[in-house]
C-alpha cells in the first residue's frame, strides 16, 4: 500500500505520492520574480530557503487558484544534479489515502492539458493520481 | 541496506582498477565505471544516504574529465578515483555501528590501504577531486583511523549549511539590534548584552570565514600539467612558474578561478607564446616562460598570466573589430581599450582556430566569468615582449550564497537588493537634472551624465508608476555606470544571499537570487543580465564628451 495525498484545484479532486513531499505549509504571499514561466508565482522564504511555488491551477491550465490558493506542498523534484524544492499550491487538501496499484485504474484519454500530468484514476473516489516530476520539469 | 551498496561499490571500484590494468581500452573501462556509479548513485538516493552522494559528484567529476579527453587514466588518476570509494566504504562501516578503531570490512581492509599505499586515507580525500594527489611514493602510508590527525576534513555541505545558519543568526541580530523598542528602552544591561553577542557574531564569521578559506597552491599546482600537456600538444616548449600560491582565498572563488585561469594558460600556450623556431628567429630563448602569479595589491587580490610571446597585435585587432562592427567611427581608441575589445564575444584573431583554445569561445567567456566572480580583467601588451592577463579581484568579496551587503531599494512596489559593492553612490532624485537624450534619458549628477534605467519597467512590476521616484542608485550595470530609479531607499544591510534556481527559472536573466532579510524577502538584481536592457553602448551618452555631441553643455569646463 502507498499513501497519497489528495487536494483540489478548481472543482476536481487529485491525489500525489507523498514520497516525493518534504512539508505541506501555509501560503499566504509569494515575492514576484519577472521573466518567471506564467505559472510560478514566485518564491517564498522557507525557513531561510527560497521556494519556488506554482500555481496547480495554471500549470494544469484548469483554472489560476491565485489567492484561494491557502496551502502549499512542498516537493523534492529529483534531477541529475541536486534534487531542489518547488512549492505547490493547492485550494484545499482534503486528506490522506492508503492505495495499492489494484485500486488505481489507468488515466482515462483527457482533453487538454491537464492529461499530461495523470497517470491515473482512483477506483474508489475518482481522484486524479498526478505525477510530480512531470508537473514541476518543463 | 549497506549490503547492497557495498556490491555497487565494489563494481564500482572493480571497473576503476580496470582503467589501470587495461591501458588499451580506458574508453570502455571509464563508461563501465560511469554506470556503476550511477547505479550507485541511485542507490544512495533511494535509501537517502545523502552522506554518500557527495564522493560519488566527486568521482563523476572524475569520470566526465576521463570520458572528455581532458585527463588521462593512469596510476596517478586511479588513485584519485580510489580515494572517495574508500571514503564511502568507511562511512557506511561506520555508520552501520563499526567503531572507527577496527578495520573495515571487505576488501577496503587488506586490498586497498596496504596495496595502494599513494591512496589519500577516508577522511582525508579532498573535496569534489580537485584536491591534488598524493604522489605516489610520497609520504607516509594513511594512518590508521585510531591516530586522529590534528587536522580534519569537512564535508562542504557542512560548513555551507553553517555559513547558511551564521547569516540568518547575523541578520537576526541586525533585526534585533535595531528594533525600535530598543530605541525607547532604558535597560543599559540588555542593550550592553546586546553589543556583546554583535561582538561574538563577528568573530563567529571571521572564523568561519577562515575555515573556507583554501591556499591557492590547491588550484595552481593542478596548471603545471596543463601547461605540459598543451605545450606538448602543439609543439612548444613552455616553463610555467608559480608565484604566490601560498595566498589564501575562499574555496568557492578557487573553484570559480579555475575554468578562468585554466582558459587563459591555455591560451597563453597556443596563442600567446612563439614555436622554439620562431622564438630564435626573434632572438628570445627557444623555451617560452609563462609566469601565474598571486599578489595582493591593497584591497585587491590580483591573479595574473603573463607571458614572453609574440604579444598582442594592435592593428590586427582593430581590423577585426572593424570587420565586426565593433568599433564607433571617428572614436579614438587607447590601447587599453583596443585589447579588451578581445574579449567581445565571439572575437578571435586565431588565423586558423585549434582545438586547444577550443571553438568559437573565446576570451569573451573568460571575461564573463571573471566579471560574474565580482572581478574585472585587465589587459596589457607589449609587441613582441608578451601581453599579461590579470584577474583583480576585492578581497571582501562574498560567495554567491552567503552573506553580503546590500543596498535595499523599493521599486514599483517591491523590494530589491543591490550587492553594496557594485553601488557607487545613492542620490536623491530630481526631474530637473533628467534630460532625453534622443530617445533614452540621462541624468545629471554633479556634471556627470549617467543613462537612466527604470528599475520597475525593467522588472515588469505590476504596481510601477503608483508611487513617484524619489532616490537614484549609480551603480556599475554590465561595466557601464548607470543610475538606476527607485522609490524608496529601504536600507543599507547584511543579507543573506540565496542564488536562483534556474531550474525553476529558465528565461530569468534580470534576477541572480534573493536577499533574505529576517522574514522579508527581495530579489537581488543581476547588474551583468540587466545590461542588455540597457541601449546599446553606441548609442548611450556615457561621458560628458559624448554629450556635448548632442547639444549638451557638459559642465565642466
Amino acid at each position: 500500500m502507498t499513501t497519497f495525498i489528495s487536494f483540489s484545484v478548481g472543482r476536481e479532486n487529485f491525489a500525489m505520492d507523498i514520497g516525493r513531499i518534504r512539508e505541506v505549509c501555509n501560503f499566504s504571499e509569494a515575492v514576484r520574480v519577472p521573466q518567471a514561466p506564467p505559472h510560478i508565482l514566485g518564491l517564498v522564504n522557507l525557513r531561510g530557503r527560497a521556494v519556488p511555488v506554482m500555481d496547480l491551477g495554471l500549470r494544469m491550465s484548469t483554472a489560476a487558484i491565485g489567492s484561494r490558493g491557502r496551502e502549499l506542498i512542498v516537493v523534492e523534484v529529483q534531477d541529475d544534479q541536486d534534487p531542489w524544492l518547488m512549492g505547490l499550491l493547492v485550494e484545499t487538501i482534503l486528506g490522506l489515502e492508503e492505495a495499492g496499484p489494484e485500486d488505481i485504474a489507468p488515466p482515462p484519454q483527457m482533453p487538454g492539458n491537464v492529461g499530461r500530468f495523470i497517470t491515473g484514476i482512483f477506483r474508489a473516489n475518482g481522484y486524479y493520481l498526478l505525477d510530480t516530476q512531470k508537473l514541476c520539469t518543463p | 541496506m549497506s549490503q547492497e551498496v557495498l556490491a555497487a561499490l565494489e563494481r564500482l571500484e572493480a571497473a576503476i582498477m580496470e582503467l589501470e590494468l587495461n591501458q588499451g581500452a580506458v574508453g570502455e573501462a571509464t563508461a563501465e565505471a560511469q554506470v556503476h556509479l550511477r547505479q550507485l548513485l541511485k542507490l544512495c538516493m533511494a535509501q537517502r544516504l545523502r552522506e554518500l552522494e557527495p564522493p560519488c559528484h566527486w568521482l563523476g567529476s572524475l569520470l566526465d574529465l576521463l570520458s572528455d579527453g581532458k585527463a588521462q587514466a593512469g596510476q596517478e588518476m586511479v588513485d584519485l578515483l580510489l580515494g572517495p570509494i574508500d571514503f564511502m566504504r568507511r562511512l557506511i562501516f561506520i555508520a552501520s555501528g563499526g567503531t572507527p578503531s577496527g578495520p573495515p570490512p571487505g576488501a577496503a581492509g587488506e586490498l586497498v590501504p596496504a596495496a595502494r599505499p599513494s591512496a589519500p586515507p577516508a577522511g582525508q580525500t579532498g573535496e569534489a577531486g580537485d584536491a591534488p594527489a598524493a604522489k605516489p611514493g610520497e609520504g607516509a602510508p594513511p594512518p590508521a583511523l585510531r591516530n586522529l590527525p590534528a587536522a580534519i576534513k569537512v564535508e562542504t555541505e557542512k560548513l555551507d549549511g553553517l555559513l547558511d545558519i551564521l547569516g540568518e543568526l547575523v541578520i537576526t541580530y541586525a533585526l534585533s539590534s535595531r528594533h525600535s523598542a530598543l530605541a525607547q528602552d532604558q535597560n543599559r544591561g540588555l542593550q550592553e548584552n546586546l553589543q556583546t553577542l554583535g561582538g561574538l557574531l563577528e568573530n563567529l564569521e571571521r572564523q568561519v570565514a577562515a575555515i573556507r578559506m583554501l591556499q591557492l597552491n590547491n588550484l595552481f599546482m593542478r596548471m603545471q600539467r596543463l601547461v605540459r600537456d598543451v605545450s606538448a600538444k602543439v609543439g612548444k616548449k613552455v616553463e610555467l612558474v608559480v608565484q604566490g600560491g601560498e595566498v589564501e582565498l575562499d574555496k568557492a572563488l578557487i573553484e570559480e578561478l579555475n575554468d578562468p585561469l585554466v582558459h587563459l594558460l591555455r591560451n597563453a600556450v597556443d596563442h600567446g607564446v612563439e614555436d622554439p623556431r620562431e622564438r630564435q628567429a626573434a632572438g628570445k630563448v627557444a623555451t617560452a616562460k609563462l609566469e601565474l602569479r598571486a599578489e595582493r595589491q591593497e584591497q585587491f587580490l590580483v591573479i595574473t598570466v603573463a607571458d614572453d610571446g609574440r604579444g598582442l597585435d594592435r592593428e590586427r585587432i582593430l581590423a577585426k573589430a572593424r570587420e565586426k562592427g565593433l568599433l564607433v567611427p571617428g572614436r579614438v581608441y587607447s590601447d587599453q581599450e583596443i585589447y579588451q575589445l578581445i574579449t567581445e564575444p565571439g572575437f578571435s584573431t586565431a588565423a586558423q582556430v585549434t582545438d586547444i583554445s577550443g571553438r568559437g569561445v573565446g576570451l569573451d567567456v573568460v571575461a564573463r566569468a571573471v566579471v560574474q566572480m565580482g572581478a574585472e580583467l585587465v589587459i596589457a601588451s607589449q609587441p613582441g615582449q608578451g601581453s599579461t592577463f590579470s584577474i583583480r579581484m576585492p578581497l571582501n568579496r562574498v560567495v554567491s550564497d552567503g552573506i553580503t551587503e546590500a543596498i535595499i531599494v523599493m521599486a514599483g512596489g517591491e523590494m530589491f537588493a543591490i550587492p553594496s559593492r557594485r553601488v557607487m553612490e545613492v542620490v536623491a532624485y530630481d526631474p530637473a537634472r533628467v534630460f532625453d537624450v534622443s530617445e533614452y534619458q540621462v541624468v545629471d549628477n554633479r556634471g556627470v551624465y549617467y543613462p537612466l534605467l527604470d528599475l520597475a519597467q525593467v522588472m515588469d512590476c505590476p504596481g510601477r508608476g503608483q508611487a513617484p521616484p524619489t532616490i537614484l542608485i549609480i551603480t556599475l550595470v554590465g561595466g557601464r555606470e548607470v543610475a538606476m530609479i527607485g522609490e524608496e531607499l529601504v536600507g543599507h544591510q547584511q543579507v543573506v544571499m540565496r542564488s536562483l534556481d534556474k531550474r525553476a527559472f529558465p528565461a530569468v536573466t534580470t534576477i541572480s537570487g534573493c536577499a533574505l532579510m529576517g522574514d522579508k524577502m527581495g530579489l537581488m538584481l543581476d547588474l551583468e543580465g540587466l545590461s542588455s536592457h540597457l541601449a546599446s553602448p553606441e548609442l548611450m551618452p556615457t561621458a560628458p564628451a559624448d554629450l556635448e555631441d548632442f547639444g549638451f553643455d557638459s559642465g565642466i569646463a
